[in-house]
């Protein structure tokens, strides 16, 4: 009886102190917290789902299952065979990346550096709200994987190296699209990349070049019309108006937008959402390694950051969308004119971007 | 039996009182400080304000607007005894054409209170602070709001654009810089208690008066784009704007 009352008294003891606004998960088993370095005055506290804290033993599942080409069909295409690490997690060099039995597919590969910080949608067009749903819907598609989330479990369950790293991970060895898609959002929030020159510069650590100085001064520096009254040599003047859309520190916004593409087809948000006004807009990329991650725009149309820069320089009244509709951008169509001199530092300031550490980082390879 | 019963007891309410203050339950049910629910209430005139449709403006010139974005900052209350009660770190973005426009300020001690105050923008050292110290929904968060204005620095206050029905000429309005910050203090006469903690209010906010009072604006005329905090566009719709706001309704 001594140790029914000794029993009763832990029990209830141990109710009466449950913080029940506690974040992380008081699981059964012993994960092992997965704490991030990146300089917090340039880039946002993190941001991590409050139901999937991040472990390292669920990193480290995310990270087998984002190379391993199990997750295919017919074993051939992983995450990573469109999201190249040396190329910033996109897609070495292809306009529209090539997926299972050579199926071409209809959009170029994103980034994926940084997600933790996505508000309002992932894919071109925002058709997935959550990471760890975006992260199953390439498994499933017919020009990607062509894989059923049931035979990827059946995979995954025959295999003893995944199922004992589920259950680290998760403590069971229950293989569900649930902890596919947890793992596999795990692994893809650590993608953080915060290392480039322009967050050194920033901390105080080095310095820009007089022309990537002021190739930055041109990317923070509104559209005005020239006119005869400014001063020819002061970059202030030629703004070419991209910190509208890509002014913090991550390079990007939340909204999805057109940026003046003519013969666009791809009807983009608007096809999500049925809004006719969104029709051919879609997320504002991050410009972080944008160095790496060519070619450009969501159809991979430019090769090149100078195709990039003469484009918004040059004549959309061609444009797919209604630029009345976007007021910002029908200003930088009226206004932006920049020299040979200046389009080359705003795009030698566009490399500052480059991370080369979350490049090459170990953490961030193939496991395999 | 029946007297272990009464030890089991006895120990089952030990327990439950044995945690420090921190580990203490809560009871969600018990208010410590009162809320204040506001949703902006956007109108043209008498009318309900309508994105990406036509509207007259006092100008009588035919717009459709597609944006009304702006930040709100430096909340504080004024009691019974007209002392000022600050409601510091609070904020609030407002994105009218999305449909955002509801806030809630919190950590209001009970009392009786007789206005409000507010500032469309913010006080020059939050402007002018890091905005990575935000978390990407805040408001403040450049990532939330695609209101920071990398060129000079902080943050636009008030983003208005939209187009002229006639030709498709776009205007876009961005104002911002510390010395238009719009500080504005209202009658707002209500009470909290633990018993009535959680209160709900509307504020009108007249787009029109943007474009009439104390000057009428004519966008043909006065200009499609306000580009700098001092040009003559800026201190002309920051001048009209110290009266958008029209009602303040306490529920």
């Amino acid at each position: 009886m001594k140790k029914l009352l000794l029993f009763a008294l832990i029990v209830t003891s141990i109710y009466a102190c449950t913080d029940v606004v506690n974040e992380v998960p008081n699981t059964p088993f012993n994960t092992t917290p997965y704490s991030f370095t990146y300089n917090k005055n340039l880039l946002p506290p993190a941001r991590i789902p409050k139901d999937n804290v991040l472990t390292q033993e669920g990193v480290e599942l995310g990270r087998m299952l984002f190379y391993d080409p199990i997750l295919s069909a017919d074993s051939t295409q992983s995450c990573s065979s469109c999201h190249n690490q040396k190329d910033g997690f996109t897609d070495n060099g292809l306009s529209f990346s090539v997926g299972i039995r050579g199926t071409k597919g209809k959009r170029n590969s994103m980034s994926i550096a940084n997600l933790m910080w996505h508000l309002d949608g992932f894919f071109w067009d925002g058709r997935s709200d959550i990471l760890r749903h975006q992260a199953l819907l390439p498994i499933v598609d017919p020009t990607e994987m062509d894989e059923t989330i049931g035979n990827v479990v059946v995979k995954l369950s025959n295999s003893p190296m995944y199922k004992e790293a589920f259950e680290k991970a998760f403590g069971t060895m229950a293989i569900n699209d649930e902890t596919i898609g947890k793992s596999l959002e795990q692994f893809m929030l650590t993608l953080v990349s915060a290392n480039s020159k322009f967050d050194r510069v920033m901390a105080g650590l080095e310095t820009f070049t007089v022309q990537e100085q002021t190739g930055r001064t041109i990317f923070n520096a509104e559209a005005i019309p020239l006119n005869e009254e400014q001063d020819p040599n002061n970059p202030q003047n030629f703004g070419a108006d991209c910190f509208h859309c890509h002014g913090n520190s991550l390079f990007m916004n939340r909204e999805y937008l057109t940026n003046g593409l003519p013969n666009v087809t791809d009807l983009g948000r608007g096809r999500v959402n049925g809004n006719l006004r969104d029709n051919h807009k879609f997320k504002t990329t991050t410009l972080r390694n944008i160095e790496k991650t060519s070619p450009y725009m969501h159809d991979g149309r430019f090769g090149t950051l100078e195709e990039v820069v003469q484009h918004y320089l040059g004549d959309m009244s061609d444009a797919s969308a209604d630029l009345s509709n976007e007021p910002n951008m029908h200003a930088l169509r009226d206004s932006v004119y920049l020299s040979e001199d200046h389009k080359a530092a705003l795009v030698s300031f566009l490399k500052t971007l480059t991370d080369e550490e979350f490049l090459t980082k170990e953490e961030y390879s193939n496991p395999f | 039996m029946k007297k272990m019963m009464y030890v089991l007891l006895g120990l089952m309410a030990i327990g439950f009182s044995a945690c420090s203050p921190d580990e203490e339950p809560i009871d969600q049910n018990e208010a410590t400080a009162s809320s204040l629910k506001i949703t902006m209430d956007h109108k043209m005139g008498s009318a309900d304000m309508a994105y990406n449709e036509d509207l007259i403006l006092p100008s009588l010139e035919s717009v459709q607007m597609s944006r009304l974005s702006y930040l709100l900052g430096g909340f504080y209350l004024i009691d019974g005894n007209n002392n000022k009660v600050p409601l510091a770190g609070q904020y609030a973005l407002i994105e009218a054409h999305k449909g955002d426009v509801t806030f809630t300020l919190t950590d209001i001690p009970f009392g009786n209170y007789t206005s409000v105050g507010f500032s469309i923008g913010l006080d020059s050292i939050t402007n002018h602070g890091n905005p990575n110290q935000y978390a990407a929904d805040h408001p403040l968060s450049p990532i939330n709001n695609s209101l920071h204005w990398n060129w000079t620095g902080g943050y636009i206050f008030t983003a208005l654009e939209g187009k002229v029905v006639k030709d498709d000429e776009t205007f876009v309005f961005h104002l911002a810089g510390a010395q238009n910050r719009l500080d504005f203090e209202m009658p707002a006469v209500f009470s909290t208690s633990a018993t009535d903690a959680d209160k709900t209010a509307v504020i009108t906010y007249d787009i029109s008066e943007v474009f009439k009072n104390p000057e009428i604006f004519t966008i043909a005329e006065d200009g499609t784009s306000s580009h700098s905090t001092t040009s003559p566009v800026t201190v002309k719709l920051i001048r009209n704007m110290s009266d958008v706001f029209t009602k303040f309704e306490v529920n």
